[in-house]
């Protein structure tokens, strides 16, 4: 298959012909395709436009020499995003002293919320963007890793390297938080 | 893409299981608020708060409790169980894990080189198993 033909072809595709024709040329359509998004993640949990660039290029880099890792059980899409929050929160455990636990007990959830409440169909898309930025970066990676990438509890967990009980009650907690906070912030007004 | 997030997040990804399978839940639990149910390999799960802490408690399909756990704050880790945790290194979630009037204990600790390891400990305060995350 052409260089041109495999353009469209689907990721898994190109990733085995990557690892069984030894092409290192193909993995540029795979960057190609998800370079912006994997540049919105990084964004999205770092805050910082040219550190989100740097950690796109080694994201990239990475993923590039675990391919032969890559199974099948997973999308490659789940598992490119996997390695992306993976990379992401490792720096800002180390570097920046991230510690969910401090902030969890710091920010202790102080209601809640019946969650079949009616009012809470009246939530707004922009709105809910304003708190996922208000919530630990921990917090939003679970989320938008489970809700939005649809990625496994178990990929979840080991990118994050918490157990996966953990990751489930973490979850619980981080939509708690949200609903908490929305309305707070935008129905209690 | 967030669109499909905002719709998940509120929508949820829960099963309804039956009737006896949640009577299960009321009747072990004094008050579980906001249950989010969940199915595999015939087992319902069930997550939920009470007293404002997570549980995760698994039901078999003819509806017997097989186990529960509860996510527990620092300061409701029993001292003993905390003091061998520290011993590895930072504590940074606890489970607790409820069987046949069993209480074991899984519990991620991060060392001074922040690797994070899954430490489990049995009622009688032995780790019994010990792995890098």
């Amino acid at each position: 298959m052409k260089y041109d033909t495999l353009k469209s072809a689907r990721d898994e595709e190109i990733v085995a012909k990557i690892i069984t024709e030894s092409q290192a040329d193909y993995f540029e359509i795979i960057y190609n395709r998800y370079y912006r998004k994997v540049l919105d993640k990084c964004y999205s949990l770092l805050k910082n436009h040219q550190l989100a660039k740097d950690f796109t290029e080694d994201i990239f880099s990475k993923t590039y020499e675990k391919l032969k890792t890559f199974r099948n059980i997973s999308s490659f899409s789940s598992w490119l995003y996997s390695i992306t929050y993976n990379h992401c929160i490792d720096y800002l455990r180390h570097k920046k002293k991230l510690n969910y636990p401090e902030w969890n007990r710091e920010n202790e959830i102080p209601e809640i919320m019946d969650e079949t409440e009616d009012h809470l169909t009246a939530i707004n898309y922009d709105d809910l963007l304003v708190i996922l930025d208000m919530i630990h970066p921990e917090e939003k990676a679970l989320l938008v890793m489970k809700y939005q990438d649809n990625i496994s509890l178990k990929h979840i967990s080991e990118s994050l390297r918490i157990s996966e009980d953990a990751t489930k009650m973490r979850l619980k907690r981080a939509r708690t938080r949200v609903l908490y906070l929305y309305k707070e912030k935008f129905l209690n007004k | 893409m967030m669109e499909q997030l905002f719709n998940k997040l509120f929508a949820g990804d829960t099963v309804n299981p039956p009737g006896h399978i949640k009577q299960t839940i009321y009747d072990r639990f004094r008050n579980p608020v906001n249950i989010d149910w969940y199915l595999k390999n015939d087992i319902y799960e069930a997550i939920f708060y009470e007293n404002n802490r997570e549980n995760i408690a698994r039901i078999d399909e003819h509806g017997t409790l097989l186990d529960y756990k509860i996510n527990l704050p620092l300061d409701a880790v029993p001292e003993r169980i905390k003091k061998i945790a520290e011993s590895k290194g930072e504590i940074m979630n606890v489970v607790s894990i409820h069987n046949d009037n069993n209480i074991g204990y899984e519990i991620i600790i991060r060392d001074a080189e922040l690797k994070r390891y899954i430490v489990k400990i049995n009622s009688e305060g032995k780790i019994t198993e010990e792995k890098l995350l």
